[in-house]
């Protein structure tokens, strides 16, 4: 029975291409990125803390501004910020210390967690090398 | 074998009687004294020691002011990126818990008086959802700050370069009595300990 299972598990992995087993390594680092950085204000839930800081999850933010995730992350937003209706005025830091494509995973994981979208459409969307940031 | 039974039943009961009592604590010394010849010996427990800060509308709040109340104590900053967001969640809870009564105070002090000026401490504190009266948020002097921090509730707040932010501070959520003993200290970051608080403080109240 043993062997069986390790050679099932086994098919599994040999399955899997090398694009597949990267990108679920980016899905786990995107997960990993957010519980380290972004959790404590944001919640793991994405649901925010009271008025001071904005809920991820079910924000109208993402409607508009969503290209904007990973500039957001990188530099951080000094103003207000409007999210669902109410002004949030406590500013968030900058993520600059991460690496490119850490903001990419950290943002590809809160599109498709808290944003609406597949995946794939985060990882098409966050595709652009981020360098234009304001 | 009956007497057995019944010795071990009121034995039972005796135990559920007595009621839980939260330790004291910090340093205690003895006082003796004698009157007609008869000695006395009184257990001094350690106490918070007096401050005075201001609080968040401009106004000063003095330990005069608490007396008779029960309070909870913790340390912030506000541009704090680590713990203090996770500390003030579980400070909601707390004051939920007890919101309107007014044996129960909350107390939050900065530890950064510099960036944390009285019109971000009180946008800070509305944005928490506080009426400001029950639960307080407040400033002073960095270094008395600092020094009720250690030597009134036990807990850590200094300034570092090298931490996220530019501080250490300890997590913890003090309770205090009504007689200005520290009860209880508690980790504000763990759910499980700030629902012993919320239990604690309940049971605070009944002395």
């Amino acid at each position: 029975m043993r062997n069986f299972i390790i050679l099932i598990f086994s098919v599994f992995i040999f399955a899997c291409s090398d694009n597949e087993l990267a990108d679920m390594h980016r899905i786990s680092n995107g997960a990993k990125l957010y519980k380290m950085n972004c959790a404590n204000c944001h919640q793991e839930n994405g649901e925010g803390l009271a008025k001071l800081m904005p809920p991820l999850l079910k924000s109208d933010w993402f409607e508009k501004n969503i290209e904007e995730l990973p500039c957001l992350i990188k530099v951080g937003n000094k103003g207000p910020i409007t999210v669902n209706g109410l002004v949030y005025t406590q500013p968030m830091p900058g993520f600059g210390h991460l690496s490119d494509s850490e903001i990419k995973d950290v943002s590809v994981f809160v599109a498709q967690k808290f944003g609406n979208l597949t995946w794939e459409q985060a990882d098409s969307l966050f595709s652009r090398p981020i360098n234009s940031c304001n | 074998m009956n007497r057995f039974i019944i010795i071990l039943f009121l034995g039972l009961l005796a135990c559920n009687s007595e009621k839980k009592q939260l330790p004291i604590l910090g340093e205690r010394t003895t006082k003796i004294t004698e009157i007609n010849g008869k000695t006395s010996v009184d257990t001094i427990y350690a106490t918070v020691p007096y401050f005075s800060f201001i609080n968040q509308n401009g106004d000063s709040l003095t330990q005069t002011a608490l007396k008779g109340k029960i309070y909870v104590a913790d340390f912030f900053f506000i541009s704090c990126p680590t713990i203090c967001p996770i500390m003030k969640k579980e400070m909601i809870r707390v004051y939920e818990a007890f919101k309107g009564d007014t044996a129960i105070a909350l107390l939050s002090h900065t530890i950064d008086p510099q960036h944390d000026s009285l019109p971000l401490l009180k946008q800070y504190a509305s944005d928490l959802g506080s009426d400001g009266k029950q639960w307080q948020f407040l400033t002073g002097n960095r270094e008395k700050i600092y020094e009720m921090a250690e030597k009134g509730y036990y807990a850590t707040a200094l300034p570092d370069s090298t931490a996220p932010g530019g501080f250490v501070h300890s997590g913890g959520f003090i309770l205090v009595d009504r007689l200005a003993r520290v009860r209880g200290i508690y980790d504000g970051t763990d759910p499980k300990q700030v629902s012993q608080l919320i239990k604690d403080l309940a049971l605070l109240k009944q002395e």
